[in-house]
């Protein structure tokens, strides 16, 4: 009878695991994503009482300049919340089927940004060079005329800063203009500010 | 030559000491008038303000304080800040507090009632009150919510539970789902973005 | 008559193990699906006995008791001085051993380039 509860506990213990007792969803508590190659467990700090702090829990804002976006880009883009970003990662970017892109400037993202992302700096968009090397990337095919052939096309997230950072739907708006399918991209508007009040795992390239 | 230098130089510098922290490019705050009570929504100004209440706590356990999907329901509408200033601006229907009494006296969005989410679960005469309140007809067990108002709902955050239970407990007994609206981003999203939010307790300081 | 009984109980041993192993794959079986079907938005499910005391506040009524007992923990300690980044932000070398061919060289060359 003791060896029995000794296992049952033992069992259970398994399922409440390190990251038990702040878990991202019911059935989350953690995925594991590689950035630069590097394995890197994404999941929620887990004291209490930490509070978000520095740059991200700045509440003034100025606008023009970092005005509130509005929820839908109203371009057929989806918006999107960190649950599906992170669902995403786990079956898509994982697999090399999708990407999660940061739009932010090469030195944020260095500074710090959410595993697994790959940084494509808004700015690129008025590159059509650049943009067009970029599309073939994420498995656009060049046709004759100029067109694209967007059957084989990467689904990919893009985010920025926060609800009141326009560079991502910037970057989304340039590879819609250039072709890129919209039923493709995700905007993930809470971006990297929302990201961290969650307390989710970030990563730094030194 | 050195004066137009001037003119440009002393245009900006004037642009940047007034600058104002605007919600959008052309809408600096916005005047709404509920149940008799007037509110101003703007958004923090200065720019060196941070967050630091209880909002800005990164950990809440989980369960059950799990990260929600950023839909609710399949035809549930998110919303973001901007869509809830217009949703209050055009008096679009109800915007309801839906968190337990305590919570709303500690600090509420302007503009919004609170009506707990427990008082949606159960077919009780209280419910009947507030359903017959929004426009709904009972009809023997059935209501009939043709002429039921329009109803957006938020509670603390994206980790919140409570106004999804409530959307959930009306969906069952069949409020149309395009006539809920759901802010997802709650009074911790709407404090991150410096918008305004009403302190009952500071209020009857003064 | 002695060698007969120590056979005898060797055997039983050996089956009360294999019986107990069975037991505990089929709980981890039971367990995997009960989680899978649980809905939280369900007031009227109640979480199966068995399960772990914390796990019964997914259901509405015992949600309602976690969030009357949240609010009694501390929520005074506001000093941002105190607050702890625990373990958020990973470091990695930006030199760390990638494959040319993955996407986010590919990407990085094409970035590297165009700046």
């Amino acid at each position: 009878m003791k060896l029995f509860i000794t296992m049952a506990i033992l069992v259970t213990s398994i399922f409440a695991g390190k990251y038990g007792k702040v878990k991202i969803t019911e059935k989350i508590s953690h995925v594991l994503v590689f950035h630069k190659g590097k394995s890197i467990n994404i999941h929620r700090i887990q004291d209490v009482k930490n509070h978000l702090t520095g740059a991200y829990a700045k509440i003034s804002q100025p606008c023009p300049g970092r005005c509130i976006q509005p929820i839908d880009m109203k371009n057929g883009v989806e918006t999107v919340g960190e649950v599906e970003v992170i669902s995403f990662i786990k079956n898509k970017v994982n697999d090399h089927k999708g990407a999660l892109i940061d739009a932010r400037p090469q030195s944020m993202y260095n500074k710090e940004t959410i595993p697994s992302a790959i940084n494509i700096p808004f700015m690129l968009g008025d590159n059509k060079e650049a943009m067009s090397d970029i599309l073939e990337v994420l498995g656009m095919e060049k046709m004759p005329k100029g067109k694209w052939n967007n059957s084989k096309a990467l689904e990919i997230m893009v985010y920025c800063n926060g609800p009141w950072c326009q560079k991502s739907s910037k970057l989304i708006n340039s590879l819609v203009k250039m072709g890129y399918p919209a039923n493709k991209i995700y905007y993930y508007r809470g971006g990297f500010q929302m990201w961290k009040s969650l307390g989710l795992t970030t990563v730094k390239t030194k | 030559m050195k004066i137009k230098l001037l003119v440009v130089i002393s245009f900006i510098l004037s642009s940047v000491a007034f600058a104002k922290n605007n919600i959008t490019e052309d809408k600096s705050s916005v005047n709404i008038e509920v149940n008799g009570k007037k509110y101003t929504i703007e958004r923090i100004q200065g720019n060196d303000v941070y967050l630091t209440n209880e909002f800005s706590l990164t950990s809440r356990p989980s369960p059950p304080f799990f990260i929600q999907p950023f839909k609710v329901t399949k035809d549930v509408e998110t919303y973001g800040e901007l869509e809830v200033i217009e949703f209050l601006e055009k008096g679009k229907g109800v915007f309801i507090d839906a968190r337990l009494e305590s919570w709303y006296k500690n600090s509420y969005i302007a503009g919004a009632v609170n009506i707990p989410f427990k008082k949606f679960l159960k077919d009780t005469k209280e419910r009947d009150k507030i359903l017959k309140g929004f426009g709904a007809v009972k009809k023997g067990k059935k209501w009939d919510f043709t002429k039921a108002k329009t109803i957006l709902f938020y509670c603390n955050g994206s980790w919140c539970v409570q106004s999804p239970t409530a959307i959930h407990a009306l969906k069952d007994i069949g409020y149309p789902q395009k006539k809920m609206k759901y802010y997802r981003g709650g009074i911790q999203s709407w404090q991150l973005v410096g918008l305004t939010v009403i302190n009952p307790k500071e209020e009857k300081k003064r | 008559m002695k060698r007969l009984r120590g056979a005898f109980t060797y055997k039983i041993a050996i089956a009360i193990i294999l019986f107990l192993g069975f037991v505990i794959v089929g709980l981890i079986v039971v367990l995997n699906t009960i989680t899978d079907n649980y809905n939280p938005y369900m007031d009227t499910q109640q979480a199966p006995a068995f399960k772990e005391e914390k796990d019964k506040v997914l259901t509405t009524e015992s949600y309602l008791d976690a969030i009357e007992h949240y609010k009694e923990l501390e929520l005074d300690d506001m000093s941002q001085d105190e607050a702890k980044e625990e373990n958020s932000a990973t470091l990695i070398s930006q030199n760390s051993e990638v494959s040319k061919s993955s996407l986010s060289s590919k990407i990085d060359a094409i970035v590297a380039e165009a700046l």
